[in-house]
């Protein structure tokens, strides 16, 4: 499964690491391991072993709704995985999934939001059991009850990117803060910034 | 009936002064409110007693209530009771209370023959309270005001009460005053329910530091903050019942937002009238003023929040506004003929203030040039024709009202921090309101002229004001 994988020729890994670890991790795609891993447990059986990333052979996933041109698929690593070695508040206190950011008032995921969300649903599909929460927040400008309807709105095209990325609707959960929980306390547009944002929360693995 | 006239009357006279200072150059047509009868006459029509200076408030002296039971508890209810009189009556600006230095040396009496009234009429006196108060069993206290005329040296005003909430005894005997001798609703046995952080809860079990808000209420001067909520969730937006007995609110109890129905005295009863569920958000709820209904933001059909109303007993939904823009902060006007809400169908990421009839139809866009407006609340009386709302000012928001009868808005806050979630009192003569001017959002009190702002809470951050309509 895994040589069929154009991906895996780009990694940095050598076939040779490549042999370990596949014995080790057999769903592992395009992943950096640490070759050290043996005596790591074979992960849970994975109910949907698709391939992670859109590759050339692969039509892309339905364009989300906006006329944008679609995100560039991110050729980086995908982040350390042993999500089954780590408890879903530690996952989440590592931001296990990025959340992404909005303009003032907007609730359009943009350039930068898409390719997260590209990054995001790779690890949701490679990881078939795992349900999320998405939550929308906003910055502190604007009143508490318009921010609700904006974090609502943030919050579910997030969520609508996600779908359209070929993650069923039912893993995805959405729950709108509006501005009462802050990611940074500051009156700033650098803290504003951090705080119109939708994030992921792991709501089970 | 009666009282609904007073109302319209009181508040009618209340809002004139400013609303008269604005030039009215078109009308345009409106929605009206056709449950109130406009008042037609601007003149106070009770019998009202003379005073000095016609036009100003009387003077009035509201010495210590004297001790008929010389014991120590006697003694402090008799302080408890001056000073909470005094403050009820200085806040309808009804009655000009008179510093109690003013008058010292003035011996005290007990009846109204025994009153030193050439001292009183002296100093400017136009009224006097004297009050009694007597231990009573049952750790009550029986408590008797008369207030009397300087000029036509009788009782203007008298009442006997008894009991062991001495805040509330003097809050009647205010009521009572304002009623008889002012022809104005007082507000002084009103409640507000408010959401406050200041318990220091963690919210649910999230791995950031989050802050839980509890429902709070407090008497209409701040006095007597009590929780009424401690589930460690989000639980904001409180709507009173019109008796006072129950509040609807949002809450985060079950991880996704939802109206909650909960009587707050005796009886514990707790229902979810808008049912809502992990995609079913339901936002910012209003009781209708007969409090049959709940109008309320809603993501039960399609993905965008719109307006809808549900019978109390959680029957009878119906979706009143069908947009792809969100639609929120719904308000009802005094009759429970017109909801105003927000909405952002104008598509330029910002909201504006519209109203329409409870069923869904007659739909209008308010005229105004507020920007990001938010929680639209009608006046009480006033035919429905006057909102209070938020709007978008420089750096952070404030306070405006519009006149729907002649277009004009006029600020009531001037950036002083930002201002928002404005919230009438029931006569209709004050507005509640956020206000961050001291730090932390706290809730403050300002007179619909801008006077008398008045801090109300102190701990942990208080948002989501909501004052209740005239209580017993």
């Amino acid at each position: 499964m895994l040589m069929k994988d154009p991906m895996m020729l780009r990694t940095r890994w050598t076939s040779v690491l490549c042999v370990t670890v596949l014995a080790t991790v057999t769903f592992a795609c395009g992943g950096k391991k640490p070759p050290v891993a043996t005596p790591t447990p074979p992960p849970q059986v994975v109910a949907d072993p698709t391939p992670i990333a859109p590759t050339p052979n692969q039509p892309r996933p339905p364009a989300p709704p906006p006329p944008q041109e679609p995100p560039p698929v991110p050729l980086q690593p995908l982040p350390a995985d042993d999500i089954t070695t780590k408890d879903l508040d530690t996952l989440n206190k590592e931001q296990f999934l990025k959340p992404i950011f909005f303009a003032l008032d907007s609730d359009e995921v943009d350039a930068a939001g898409q390719a997260v969300l590209v990054t995001n649903a790779q690890m949701m599909k490679k990881y078939g059991s795992l349900t999320i929460s998405i939550e929308g927040h906003s910055d502190e400008r604007g009143t508490a009850e318009y921010n609700l309807a904006l974090g609502e709105r943030r919050a579910l095209s997030t969520k609508n990117y996600l779908v359209s990325l070929g993650i069923a609707a039912d893993r995805i959960k959405t729950v709108s803060y509006g501005k009462e929980f802050p990611f940074d306390p500051g009156h700033d547009e650098a803290a504003w910034t951090k705080n119109r944002r939708a994030h992921f929360v792991v709501t089970a693995k | 009936m009666r009282r609904l006239t007073f109302l319209a009357v009181a508040a009618a006279i209340c809002a004139a002064t400013w609303l008269s200072a604005a030039a009215a150059p078109e009308s345009r047509p409106v929605a009206s409110d056709a449950d109130y009868a406009m008042p037609q006459s601007q003149e106070k029509t009770l019998d009202i007693t003379m005073m000095n200076k016609p036009g100003l408030p009387p003077h009035i002296a509201v010495p210590p209530f004297v001790v008929l039971t010389a014991d120590q508890t006697t003694q402090d209810a008799s302080r408890a009771l001056t000073e909470v009189l005094s403050a009820d009556l200085k806040f309808e600006r009804e009655f000009d209370v008179m510093p109690a230095s003013s008058y010292v040396g003035v011996p005290s009496a007990q009846t109204i023959e025994a009153l030193p009234y050439d001292r009183w009429t002296q100093l400017g006196a136009d009224f006097v309270a004297l009050g009694t108060v007597k231990a009573a069993p049952g750790g009550k206290f029986e408590v008797e005001i008369r207030v009397v005329s300087m000029k036509e040296r009788r009782q203007s005003y008298g009442a006997q009460v008894t009991g062991s909430n001495l805040r509330r005894l003097a809050h009647t005997i205010s009521d009572g005053m304002h009623k008889t001798m002012r022809a104005v609703d007082g507000v002084a046995m009103t409640r507000i329910a408010f959401s406050s952080t200041r318990d220091g809860e963690r919210y649910g079990k999230t791995v950031e530091e989050r802050s839980a808000k509890e429902i709070y209420i407090m008497d209409y001067d701040g006095a007597n903050q009590q929780k009424v909520t401690a589930n460690h969730s989000l639980n904001i937006s409180a709507s009173w019942c019109p008796d006072g007995q129950c509040l609807a609110y949002m809450t985060y109890q079950s991880g996704y937002p939802d109206i909650v129905l909960q009587n707050i005295f005796g009886q514990i009863g707790r229902s979810n009238p808008a049912h809502g569920s992990d995609s079913v958000h339901n936002y910012l709820p209003r009781i209708s003023p007969d409090g049959t209904k709940i109008a309320y933001g809603s993501t039960l059909k399609g993905n965008a929040m719109d307006i809808y109303v549900v019978n109390r007993d959680g029957t009878n939904e119906r979706r009143l506004t069908n947009n792809a823009a969100s639609e929120g902060s719904p308000a009802w006007s005094p009759s429970g003929n017109l909801l105003a809400f927000t909405s952002d169908r104008t598509g330029t990421n910002n909201t504006k203030i519209y109203t329409m009839n409870a069923d869904g139809t007659g739909l209008k866009r308010i005229e105004n040039d507020c920007s990001h407006c938010d929680r639209p609340t009608f006046a009480p009386g006033l035919n429905g024709l006057l909102l209070a709302y938020s709007t978008q000012t420089g750096g952070g928001n404030d306070i405006e009202f519009y006149d729907l009868n002649n277009g004009q808005a006029r600020r009531l806050t001037n950036g002083e921090g930002t201002n928002e979630s404005p919230s009438f009192a029931p006569n209709g003569r004050h507005v509640l309101f956020v206000t961050t001017r001291w730090g932390k959002e706290q809730l403050a009190v300002v007179d619909i002229d801008g006077k008398n702002v008045r801090r109300l809470t102190e701990l942990g951050a208080n948002t989501y004001p909501n004052w209740s309509g005239f209580l017993k």
